[in-house]
């Protein structure tokens, strides 16, 4: 999202202020903070319902949090990044449970995306084809092309090194470019 | 927008369309935005200034009643004699106490008068 210019409290400075109990600081960290959130779960999830609930759920650890604050430690937005892809990961984990519970084939999230065979956007091919990734893989493509984040901030985020992060983003990278190869057509794309 | 009417690349680059996604604004539900506050709201920790105004009823209350035993002994005393006036133990009864008069004799002597206003003689009268 970008930064508003009208509000130039950092993230940390509107949570202590919502911590201090001032009634403003909540929406505007709202309107700053939830459509990422939003965005980074539907991207993980590709289910807008589901990823409504880990947003609302992810926002609420943080009003919970804002007390407790250790101010200096880590950027507001890196924690919650953090949070959200924890939430995200559990439900696909428990998705997944389910589908061997139930002896069935495991859910094919490319299947599942929606029609995209005729009226859905580049957005939804993108979104289908990155459903087809490793959960670890969409989620550092996500978050270092998508979201544009920096290697050391995705590192934090997913808890693993730098490195680990540029060798995901690769593979999950060339694994998208061959995926989408095939959705040429869905994409518009013209055959070379 | 039709299919035709797109401006159709004839190369796929996966870094503008991974761009192009960026780029595009996530649209919060007004819903959703609305429950997010909610929780907010309730579990916000309380402002100074309202923890103030909290702490400083409580203190004044106290003061004024000389701590909080005193006022409890007040709190309790006046409901017990608000229970022995709503209804008041038989032992009471036969008790000649100055100023005491039973209400039901006050009610039993005037009864007609206080029913009928006299109306009703009135009435025979015409």
């Amino acid at each position: 999202m970008p930064f508003d210019p009208l509000s130039p409290s950092s993230d940390e400075t509107l949570l202590a202020r919502y911590a201090a109990g001032d009634p403003r600081a909540s929406a505007e960290l709202a309107a700053r903070l939830l459509p990422r959130v939003l965005n980074h779960a539907q991207r993980m999830l590709g289910d807008a319902s589901e990823a409504e609930d880990v947003a609302q759920d992810a926002m609420m650890r943080l009003w919970r949090v804002a007390p407790d604050w250790r101010s200096g430690e880590a950027k507001v937005s890196t924690w919650l990044y953090r949070v959200t892809a924890n939430l995200c990961l559990d439900r696909l984990r428990k998705r997944r449970d389910l589908a061997l519970d139930s002896d069935t084939e495991p859910v094919d999230t490319a299947l599942a995306a929606p029609d995209i065979l005729q009226e859905q956007d580049r957005r939804d091919a993108l979104q289908a084809a990155l459903n087809t990734l490793p959960d670890r893989q969409r989620q550092a493509v996500f978050l270092r092309h998508i979201e544009g984040l920096s290697n050391p901030e995705i590192s934090q985020i997913m808890q693993i090194s730098a490195r680990a992060v540029e060798s995901l983003t690769a593979r999950g990278k060339r694994s998208l470019a061959a995926e989408l190869e095939n959705r040429r057509d869905e994409l518009g794309y013209e055959n070379d | 927008m039709k299919m035709t009417d797109r401006k159709i690349p004839q190369k796929m680059d996966l870094d503008v369309l991974l761009a192009q996604a960026g780029e595009h604004d996530t649209v919060v539900p007004s819903a959703l935005m609305q429950r997010v506050l909610r929780d907010a709201q309730a579990v916000q920790p309380l402002s100074q200034a309202t923890k103030k105004t909290q702490i400083r009823f409580g203190a004044g209350l106290r003061d004024r009643f000389a701590g909080w035993t005193v006022l409890g002994g007040m709190v309790a005393a006046s409901c017990v004699g608000f229970w022995i006036g709503f209804n008041p133990p038989t032992a009471l009864d036969g008790l000649n106490l100055p100023g005491y008069a039973p209400v039901y004799d006050t009610f039993g002597s005037e009864a007609a008068e206080l029913s009928g206003f006299g109306w009703d003689l009135e009435e025979t009268d015409t």
